[in-house]
């Protein structure tokens, strides 16, 4: 049974009483709410994720509400619970879908150990995954974004589920999170993108959530063989350029940009260090997404 | 860790990798050696000759003159005064990052 | 079973076996908020049970313990890098709690997660030792003059530092309880009887009844419980280790020698009541006579009972609030005399919150 089988009435319904229960890659989440917004944004960007019906085991349990007291009526807003823990200070209700997303990922961040886990994007064609770490600002999102309408299978927009043996990565597919002018530049790219409504002033400026093509959510049990870690960066006017990196220096980076290196220790130098073994490792810069996703699909088509 | 022991004069301690609880992970790359050490956690890189240093320290203690001496041999180079220095100087830097530490030799 | 599940399996291992998924669910919720889940995997491995668990379960065990080993790791480090730079000052280092666990190889430091690492040195060298531990990259954290103030005169400890680079947190204490407290035993007594854990005879364990005495005492003087149940469950695990027949004798007599009898009484009473253990015979008349005759025990009871339940939504009681509200004030009262006190609490209900957002 996928989340689309429930009416939205009956969603509504759900997330209000006793929750629903949401397989989210290799996790089910186990999910409260009586927000409008978030209630909407699940329904048109979690639609085709299937439900967990039979198992009693969540991995995580998430409640997002609105603290029953004045603030409800006077600048009201929306609280993370984590099992009816608050991790974070509130914040304006405006912004309860992008907190619902920040907080899953703080969620895998803190709880997840099984894997090497690094902030990256990763995708997948012909059987060859790239992982691209993430500089902030440097457009990876809006890369990402694009190369799933372009049939990139997306196994992450923010997190590389590394196995211990460093081959492997697991798929977490998840709504894609754009930022400020990527929104656009995302709508205007390709006309069939699904997009959540926009949040304004957020700490990271405007957000809005792109919908997973429905590929990466039936797929999402499949993992893959990593073959590239490209550090991207959106340069404007630039032509696509791949340079290549020094190993050792693309290790610090995955190790500067991984969310539990210090918990793996030396688990993860081998696995980091077998990952990038196996791989071809490259800086690009870039300004046409067109061009620079051409670039790509030849890199993984022998 | 800051500075070396001041109560033993620069010439008459030998250099350890530290300790006896830790160890050093190697990894090999075309471009030169990534070494994780178990004890502070943290990943370091190195190139050929700072490598070749810390392996030789790994494999038996040394003072200064000794490294060096092992270092010229293992890698054909002249044993001078600069390479005294470079030893001396890495040593430093090997200790600031919890790699090494300096003992006194008990006799 | 009840709806405390973790408190039915401390207290009952056996019934591990016959869980389903969605009473696994709750019992990972509850361990995890009990700061148990790390003790929980080691119970597990003990009692050959691991294997056994149902595989959507056993990834959380997994991650958690692979937290305790990088800590395992980082306390070692941290412990070497303490020792060095404490080589020239004149007092031995004693580790106490999770720390001495560990570095003692007990059964109590398996699994168990801590955040700050605590030393007990003599009242004499405090201030070479925090001259030193400056030297290292240690920097005070407590900025704020009333801070400093209430830490030196008032507790037994200095205000904690940080690490500049490693981040992580050091107390130091001279003494077990704080100045202010009715019964601030001789904190030289406990170092002269703690017990070497390296080569050098610098770096020490408190001796293995004080270590019971000095878990209960911080146990019963805190005015916060949401470590309770775990500190209970490590006094349990460090009594069943010592299986030597004189240690209950021993450990009485030291708590008399001390003056902390009630915290170690107590300590006995609640490890039995909650964990279902039968630490106190037929044989512990004294011990019998003298908590039949307290006056209050009922709502003594309530209160701890309702304490030690408080870790999770689902085991907490109706005016759990009230409960905790009371050990707040209790543990104050305990540190220090009305006339400091009330000032102190005055300070802190009125101090800015300069908690960062996350």
């Amino acid at each position: 049974m996928y989340l689309s089988d429930l009416s939205l009435a009956q969603l509504k319904k759900e997330l209000q009483q006793q929750g629903i229960r949401l397989r989210i890659g290799p996790f089910v989440v186990s999910l409260k709410s009586s927000i409008a917004s978030v209630q909407s944004c699940l329904s048109l960007l979690y639609d085709s994720y299937p439900l967990a019906l039979d198992e009693g085991f969540s991995d995580f349990h998430i409640r997002l509400d609105t603290p029953p007291s004045y603030r409800r009526f006077y600048k009201p807003q929306v609280r993370f619970y984590f099992d009816e823990r608050e991790p974070f200070k509130p914040l304006p209700i405006a912004h309860a879908f992008p907190l619902f997303e920040w907080g899953l990922n703080w969620c895998i961040a803190k709880y997840v150990h099984q894997y090497l886990i690094i902030h990256s994007a990763v995708l997948e064609k012909n059987g060859k995954a790239i992982i691209l770490p993430g500089a902030p600002g440097a457009g990876k999102s809006t890369l990402c974004a694009a190369m799933m309408l372009r049939g990139w299978r997306l196994l992450s927009d923010e997190m590389a589920l590394i196995s211990p043996s460093g081959q492997r990565v697991r798929p977490i597919p998840r709504p894609v999170a754009l930022k400020n002018d990527s929104i656009e530049i995302i709508r205007a790219f390709d006309k069939s993108a699904v997009l959540g409504p926009k949040s304004y002033d957020t700490s990271k400026g405007t957000v809005a959530h792109l919908r997973p093509t429905h590929d990466c959510i039936t797929r999402a049990d499949e993992d893959v063989n990593v073959r590239f870690v490209i550090m991207p960066k959106y340069q404007k006017d630039s032509h696509t350029k791949f340079m290549q990196l020094a190993k050792p220096e693309m290790l610090n980076q995955l190790i500067r940009n991984s969310f539990n290196y210090n918990v793996m220790r030396e688990s993860g130098f081998d696995a980091a260090c077998k990952l990038l073994d196996q791989s071809e490792c490259f800086d690009l810069v870039y300004s046409d997404l067109g061009d620079v996703i051409k670039h790509l699909d030849e890199l993984v088509m022998f | 860790m800051t500075s070396s022991d001041a109560s033993i004069p620069s010439d008459s301690g030998r250099w350890y990798v530290n300790s006896a609880l830790f160890q050093l992970k190697w990894h090999q790359w075309e471009e030169g050696y990534s070494v994780f050490h178990t004890g502070s956690g943290e990943t370091h890189t190195l190139d050929d000759l700072s490598a070749q240093c810390l392996k030789l320290l790994e494999s038996s203690p040394s003072n200064i003159p000794e490294l060096s001496a092992k270092l010229a041999q293992s890698l054909s180079l002249d044993l001078d005064d600069d390479l005294h220095e470079y030893v001396d100087k890495i040593l430093q830097q090997f200790e600031y990052l919890g790699l090494v530490e300096k003992k006194r030799v008990s006799i | 079973m009840s709806q405390c599940l973790l408190i039915d399996i401390l207290g009952n291992v056996e019934k591990l076996s016959s869980l389903t998924l969605s009473q696994w669910d709750l019992l990972v919720r509850q361990s995890r908020s009990a700061n148990l889940l790390g003790k929980l995997y080691y119970i597990l491995i003990e009692q050959n049970y691991f294997d056994r668990i149902p595989e959507a379960v056993k990834k959380h065990f997994f991650s958690e313990n692979k937290y305790f080993e990088a800590q395992q790791s980082s306390i070692e480090w941290e412990v070497e890098n303490l020792k060095h730079a404490l080589r020239h000052v004149d007092t031995p280092v004693v580790l106490l709690k999770g720390a001495a666990y560990i570095k003692a190889k007990l059964k109590a430091g398996d699994g168990r997660i801590f955040n700050d690492i605590d030393i007990l040195v003599t009242a004499q060298s405090i201030e070479k030792v925090e001259e030193a531990l400056k030297k290292h990259g240690w920097l005070s954290t407590h900025l704020d003059e009333y801070d400093q103030k209430y830490y030196r005169k008032w507790m037994h400890e200095i205000p904690p530092l940080k690490h500049y680079q490693r981040k992580t947190v050091l107390d130091i204490h001279h003494n077990i309880l704080p100045r202010t407290s009715k019964n601030t035993p001789d904190s030289q007594k406990l170092i002269d009887a703690s017990i070497p854990i390296d080569e050098t005879g610098k770096l020490r364990v408190l001796s293995d009844v004080d270590m019971f005495i000095h878990s209960a005492t911080h146990l019963f003087h805190e005015g916060e419980f949401n470590h309770g149940l775990r500190d209970l469950v490590d006094m349990e695990q460090l009594l069943s280790e010592n299986i030597r027949t004189d240690f209950k004798k021993d450990l009485f007599d030291r708590a008399e020698e001390l003056g902390l009898q009630w915290p170690v009484q107590y300590a006995f009473v609640y490890i039995d009541k909650i964990l279902n253990r039968k630490l106190i015979g037929d044989t512990d008349l004294k011990l019998k006579k003298k908590l039949k005759n307290k006056r209050g025990l009922a709502v003594i009871h309530w209160v701890y009972s309702s304490a030690f339940m408080s870790f999770h939504k689902s085991c907490a009681k109706a005016f759990t609030p009230v409960a905790l509200w009371l050990l707040y004030i209790r543990g104050h009262w305990l540190k220090m005399p009305l006339y400091l006190l009330l000032p102190h609490l005055f300070h802190k209900a009125f101090k800015k919150d300069t908690v960062t957002p996350l």
